[in-house]
């Protein structure tokens, strides 16, 4: 694990600046837009040379269309995207395929991801040849070198996909971002679909690529184990906007929001001894983003809410190691 | 105490175009009356198919042809269909991983409800109706009475695994199976109906079947539990005998290779190798023996037996627990 120290020191290799993504919705035989489901609402995030950065929230709070703005899969409604200090939020498709190989991103489904009439070999030999990260003759040394990386059998070249198991698959995707000597990798999700005994070793590769290649990752995954195991800091997101961000060991050991602390009563302890530990547990079910709450996004299922978290939205405040969106956290 | 269900061995298999694959083999556990049991495994164990197969709706293709499944006596594989028909919902009722595609979505929810407790519990329109409001409002929906005229679209995913669980309950059924409940929600809402679906058993005194891979979900729920690998129960323990000291080298690998909330930092996360066997029929020894760090020759070619290793701890495995064991690590803590 990094320290945090020396990670911060250098300036972020990625920055979300008031990043928002809304998608219209279109009713009437006009085609009007008649609302808007706020699914990124105003993202302030940095990401740090070297550092896993995980984002942990429940589905449709936007984890995923954040991952997939940085990879330019979805263009922002507003705010910018600084690379290295080169707004990348506006780009076009041309000018966005020089950066691909700097940003890459392995999906959470291994099953839907890779095209199923290509062999491993076309599958991984294509971004080497479109990037031309090495000449044509050595295409065929390098998907080898690729697949040794990722401990796929040599003689994985010459399937298809669905000859893989779900964790192998996962292993391909992997082998597929990295090809690109990419700067950064957004995970998302990309254990949520393997079972238990898989995930460790997909966790385990991830983990041994970033201190080999020196990559840096943004994790994105509602398993507060997963990500708690691989991050260095945890932002927590909640319809739309983090309320929470830290150091893992802030988050897990002195969270102050009262979502993120709800989030991490919620989760299944594996331990049958505590199971009758005290724990929030939070009613009702996610307000819809097309209409948040006004005021504190959280206020109308936290249990500490009080006249002044309906008026005004709180900021995130705090410092390098952790910063939290709540007018009375840790009470 | 006499127990409430009690599976033995028992074998499906389905006809596919490579012949006969047995998907569960061998499987016996009992259930006591009031007693939550956990069948835990990954995908593909025979879990799921398990499940199905004590409810008979494994449909064509399908042969339950070995084994008991007793319920207070009764084999209910020998029943005719239409005995069956009395059995399911009345006293073995099911709730299914999706509640997404479990509801009928041409139907409104007091439709479905009212449908089940006129039958089983041959009460009229309005008294059905009444009931089910009544157990709408038990799971903790808001506003019943409205939502008994609403369609399942209009609901969240948590509040219709609350009305699939109000369902499953309102003819108060003996054993309660609830194949994955909360795999498909949000850790919240999942927290949500894991206390609902334990406070409303037992109250009504509901035994539990749940099927999960989820081993916190088991930590949190179940009273005793059985561990499946590829189509065979691996090891069968009380909960706490399980976490604490588990015995077959599968369910050591598994607890560790679960990322926990309180480990120590920079810990290393161990993994089991490789993957669950596909064509584990030809296998003629033990199933997890390519990935286990306890095997040997004799692991290859015989097949354990599942057999007491301590104290009601059974596991199936010819080196745990045998004299001068490998101690290739240590167990899980």
């Amino acid at each position: 694990m990094n320290s945090h120290n020396n990670v911060e020191s250098s300036p972020p290799l990625l920055t979300l600046d008031h990043l928002k993504k809304y998608y219209p919705i279109r009713k009437g035989i006009l085609n009007r837009i008649v609302d808007n489901v706020k699914a990124v609402d105003g993202v302030n995030l940095s990401i740090f040379p070297g550092e896993t950065l995980g984002l942990v929230g429940e589905s449709g709070c936007g984890k995923s269309t954040i991952g997939r703005s940085i990879v330019g899969l979805e263009k922002p409604t507003e705010g910018r995207i600084l690379f290295d200090g080169k707004d990348i939020a506006g780009l076009s498709t041309g000018e966005m395929i020089s950066l691909r190989s700097q940003l890459q991103i392995v999906f959470q489904d291994p099953y839907s991801s890779l095209n199923p009439r290509k062999r491993v070999s076309e599958l991984l030999a294509e971004p080497l040849k479109v990037h031309r990260i090495v000449p044509d003759k050595d295409v065929s040394k390098e998907v080898d070198r690729l697949l040794d990386i990722v401990g796929l059998p040599k003689n994985s070249r010459n399937r298809f996909p669905h000859e893989f198991s779900g964790g192998q698959r996962q292993r391909i995707g992997i082998a597929r971002a990295l090809s690109l000597k990419p700067r950064l990798i957004v995970c998302d999700e990309p254990v949520s679909a393997l079972d238990v005994s898989i995930q460790a070793q997909v966790l385990n590769l991830l983990k041994d690529l970033q201190k080999e290649f020196n990559l840096t990752y943004l994790f994105i995954a509602h398993g507060l184990g997963a990500v708690r195991y691989i991050s260095d800091r945890i932002a927590v997101m909640y319809l739309g906007k983090i309320v929470e961000i830290g150091t893992t060991k802030e988050i897990f050991e002195n969270p102050q929001h009262p979502y993120t602390r709800a989030l991490l009563d919620a989760f299944p302890v594996t331990n049958p001894r505590l199971r009758n530990r005290k724990k929030t547990v939070l009613q009702g079910d996610v307000p819809s983003p097309v209409n948040p709450p006004m005021g504190c996004r959280f206020h109308t299922r936290c249990p500490q809410a009080r006249a002044e978290c309906q008026e005004r939205e709180p900021e995130l405040v705090g410092d390098g190691l952790h910063s939290v969106a709540c007018y009375f956290p840790n009470e | 105490m006499e127990s409430l269900l009690a599976v033995s061995h028992l074998q499906t298999a389905f006809d596919t175009d490579q012949g006969k694959v047995i998907s569960v083999d061998d499987v016996s556990f009992s259930l006591k009356p009031g007693e939550t049991l956990a069948i835990v495994g990954e995908s593909g164990s025979g879990k799921s198919v398990t499940a199905l197969s004590i409810m008979r709706l494994l449909g064509r293709g399908s042969h339950t042809d070995k084994g008991q499944i007793l319920l207070e006596g009764t084999d209910i594989l020998k029943l005719e269909e239409k005995q069956m028909r009395d059995v399911r919902g009345n006293q073995i009722s099911m709730v299914f991983q999706e509640p997404m595609t479990s509801l009928n979505p041409v139907f409104t929810i007091g439709y479905q409800m009212c449908e089940a407790i006129k039958l089983h519990l041959n009460q009229g329109n309005k008294e059905a109706r009444a009931s089910a409001i009544t157990m709408l409002r038990k799971v903790g929906l808001p506003r019943p009475e409205e939502m008994m005229d609403e369609y399942p679209f209009a609901l969240s995913g948590g509040m219709r695994q609350r009305v699939m669980i109000a369902m499953a309950l309102s003819c108060k059924p003996k054993v309660l199976i609830a194949d994955e409940p909360t795999t498909a929600l949000d850790v919240t809402v999942q927290a949500q109906i894991m206390r609902l679906m334990k406070e409303l058993c037992e109250e009504a005194g509901t035994a539990i079947l749940l099927i999960t891979h989820d081993l916190g979900v088991v930590a949190e729920m179940a009273d005793r539990v059985l561990v499946m690998y590829a189509g065979q129960v691996v090891e069968e323990a009380d909960v706490y005998t399980l976490f604490d000291y588990p015995k077959h080298p599968y369910t050591r690998g598994l607890l560790k290779s679960i990322p926990r909330l309180d480990a120590a930092e920079g810990e290393q996360l161990e993994s089991i190798p490789g993957a669950v066997p596909t064509r584990y029929q030809s296998m003629k020894g033990c199933r997890f023996y390519n990935r286990c760090y306890l095997a040997t020759e004799h692991c290859r070619d015989h097949l354990p037996p599942l057999e007491d290793k301590e104290a009601g701890q059974l596991a199936r495995c010819w080196e745990v627990g045998r004299t001068g064991e490998r101690v290739g690590e240590e167990a899980h803590e």
